[in-house]
């Protein structure tokens, strides 16, 4: 173990020293914390809307406008100008951003925003509506009290309950993320493995480890470089989004990141195993896409069906693919953050993963041993398979 | 002492070592001489488990080599490896640690011999940035830093300046003296007879003469050295037991076989007219390498596969 330890704790310096690594560690985070920081202003901040209102009504309008029911996140607040001119030249100095005198027009500076205009006519409706009740002799406060009937509620049979849009956005991400780890970091071992083949250090390393000590010490200590970056992802992200509240930090968002990191592991030791083998079948770098090539596939090909999933978790194809490996590292932790997955079918996708990681590991470990010190053409599978 | 016994290997359909069999003893330097292809990388390789051997074994102190005797071996392979990007200093520690020492004693060690090897300040540079020299002397740090009890050395020499041949040839008679067993193959064939108690001769996967340089000479025969000036061609044909080896007028070396006589050929020389020079020579271990490797010389045919 002490061998494996030396060669992981080689890969875990040597990676984080990399500029390159440095870098792609700095764009992950300023695009996570970038993203939260546009989705809050996008839809996310608390509006604030100034009123003027003047004219004969203006006391009701104001009454109505600041007892009326509003949207989330919205604030009015109404004054009152002597003159419609005066309220007009208000809107027009910035100071509001409507004025209104109870006639059929709205003064704005250039346009008016959708929640406004509905807050506007909903108070001004209900001030014509009172008069003219009043005018036919009826008790407007009898006719509210008739038409207060509560909105329905909602009870969903499926579905993620209160923080299922928190979920699905960190399923969302957090796929994107699984994704983009475990094919740069598959694509490191890979490389890894052809640079000390290419360099000839290989044979300097076999002479005194096992091929299966080599290997694992490199699957693990970029494994290890992967998985730190991914958690200080989250948690930046996690961080980030409570503060900006865009996030609230409960029981079923936190399980959605464990879970992603969770399913990250279990990918990584599959994919790992595989881009390893795959690398040791070339001597050189230009060569390695040949042999990445189908994994890369797989992978994009989990990725799309991920996104799948997630719009739709119940399905039947995001049932199925969520339990066979290697899909389900990528299907799995989406369709649990968007929707209920019996616990049976997640134990059945991680028994079949692990099964899966272990046949991997000692079908690469074989191919590894046997392609690693042969250098020139490219080794085929059939070859390093013999024997 | 480190021991091929019967060694054999096949690619496929060519055999690369045939049952090579000799021994090197502690605190002797073995110079293992062939042309290229005839398979001294093939048994070094062996020797250090990167390649497995189809027959025979080697053995180190009486037990065949395994991982845990390979962890003392020093090694410079053919086709050096090292890093490219991984700095010099740390590089060396890490393949100390690796031969199991610990991490304190492998910064000392890598230290030192950076020192001793003249690339002390270039220890905080990534190796790639190193001129190719360099490069040889951190490859040699590598197979020295962990302290080996037995050095194999696949064409260290090569790529060295004048400078750095003398270096590497300093450390390797060193060690020697400590009572390390030394391999190393070379082309510098008068490099070899200079450094080296023993040499191995191989061809075509055999091994066709070993032992010391003087014991080959012995082997090989008495030689003459005549210089004729009149000389026709052919002036020694008809003396028996005398071969020419190299006939380039107005100089003549011949090989005597025991019971020819060296007075014959005077007397023939005289009769050719000038005699200008008539001497005892010692082949060079390059005569010895030719001959042994020449197809007439070879024992056996190489087998079809």
């Amino acid at each position: 173990m002490t061998m494996v330890n030396l060669i992981a704790r080689r890969e875990i310096t040597t990676r984080t020293r990399e500029r390159s690594f440095q870098i792609s560690v700095a764009v992950t985070l300023i695009i996570i914390v970038g993203v939260i920081i546009i989705l809050k202003v996008v839809n996310g901040g608390t509006k604030h809307f100034d009123v003027a209102v003047s004219g004969p009504r203006s006391g009701a309008l104001a009454a109505a406008l600041t007892h009326a029911p509003l949207p989330d996140k919205t604030t009015v607040k109404v004054r009152t100008y002597p003159s419609s001119t005066a309220a007009a030249a208000a809107v027009h100095d910035g100071k509001a951003d409507a004025a209104i005198d109870g006639g059929p027009t709205v003064v704005v500076k250039s346009n008016l925003d959708s929640k406004l205009q509905t807050i506007l006519n909903s108070a001004r409706g209900s001030v014509i509506v009172n008069q003219r009740l009043q005018q036919a002799g009826i008790d407007p406060a009898a006719v509210t009290k008739a038409l207060n009937v509560p909105a329905l509620s909602v009870h969903k049979l499926t579905g993620g309950g209160k923080n299922a849009d928190a979920k699905k956005a960190i399923a969302y991400i957090g796929v994107i993320l699984l994704y983009g780890q475990l094919i740069a970091f598959g694509m490191w071992v890979a490389m890894g493995v052809v640079e000390e083949k290419s360099s000839r250090v290989v044979e300097l390393l076999l002479s005194t480890v096992r091929p299966w000590q080599l290997l694992a010490g490199k699957i693990i200590g970029v494994g290890l470089v992967g998985f730190a970056q991914l958690l200080l992802t989250a948690v930046v992200g996690l961080i980030v989004g409570r503060a900006t509240d865009m996030i609230t930090l409960q029981a079923g968002v936190i399980g959605t990141v464990l879970d992603v990191l969770a399913w990250f592991v279990l990918g990584y030791a599959f994919y790992a195993c595989a881009f390893a083998a795959a690398g040791s079948l070339v001597s050189r770098q230009e060569e390695l896409q040949n042999t990445v090539s189908p994994l890369s596939l797989l992978l994009v090909a989990s990725f799309v069906l991920s996104f799948q999933a997630i719009s739709n978790p119940g399905g039947g194809l995001a049932k199925v693919l969520s339990i066979i490996p290697p899909f389900s590292a990528m299907i799995m932790p989406p369709r649990v953050a968007a929707g209920d997955v019996p616990a049976w079918q997640i134990a059945v996708a991680v028994a079949l993963m692990l099964v899966a990681i272990l046949a991997l590991v000692r079908l690469s470990a074989r191919i590894y041993a046997a392609a690693v010190l042969r250098s020139g053409a490219r080794v085929r599978w059939s070859e390093a398979l013999a024997r | 002492m480190l021991e091929f016994d019967d060694v054999a290997k096949r690619y496929g359909a060519t055999i690369a070592l045939h049952g090579l069999s000799f021994a090197v003893k502690p605190g002797e330097m073995f110079g293992f001489v062939g042309a290229n292809g005839a398979g001294k990388t093939t048994a070094m390789r062996i020797a250090l488990g990167v390649l497995a051997a189809d027959r025979g074994e080697v053995r180190w102190a009486g037990s065949p080599v395994d991982l845990a005797a390979r962890q003392r071996f020093g090694y410079m392979p053919e086709e050096r490896g090292l890093y490219p990007k991984m700095r010099v200093g740390e590089q060396l520690a890490y393949f100390a640690q690796l031969h199991g020492l610990s991490p304190a004693a492998a910064v000392r060690s890598a230290q030192e011999w950076t020192e001793r090897l003249g690339v002390a300040a270039r220890r905080d540079d990534p190796v790639e940035k190193l001129s190719l020299g360099n490069q040889q002397r951190v490859q040699l740090a590598a197979a020295l830093v962990y302290d080996p009890e037995v050095l194999i050395l696949d064409e260290p020499f090569s790529g060295l300046d004048p400078v750095g041949v003398d270096a590497l040839a300093e450390v390797l008679v060193a060690k020697c003296r400590e009572g390390v067993p030394v391999i190393f193959s070379s082309h510098q064939l008068e490099l070899v007879e200079r450094l080296c108690g023993s040499v191995g001769i191989i061809n075509s996967g055999q091994l066709v003469a070993s032992g010391s340089v003087e014991d080959l000479r012995n082997r090989s025969g008495r030689r003459l050295r005549v210089v004729v000036p009149d000389a026709q061609p052919g002036w020694a044909d008809s003396i028996q037991g005398v071969r020419p080896i190299s006939q380039q007028p107005p100089e003549y070396i011949f090989e005597l076989s025991e019971d020819a006589d060296d007075q014959a050929v005077l007397a023939a020389a005289v009769l050719t007219g000038r005699l200008e020079h008539f001497s005892r020579v010692a082949p060079t271990l390059t005569e010895l390498f030719r001959e042994a490797v020449s197809p007439e010389a070879a024992p056996t045919e190489r087998q079809p596969a």
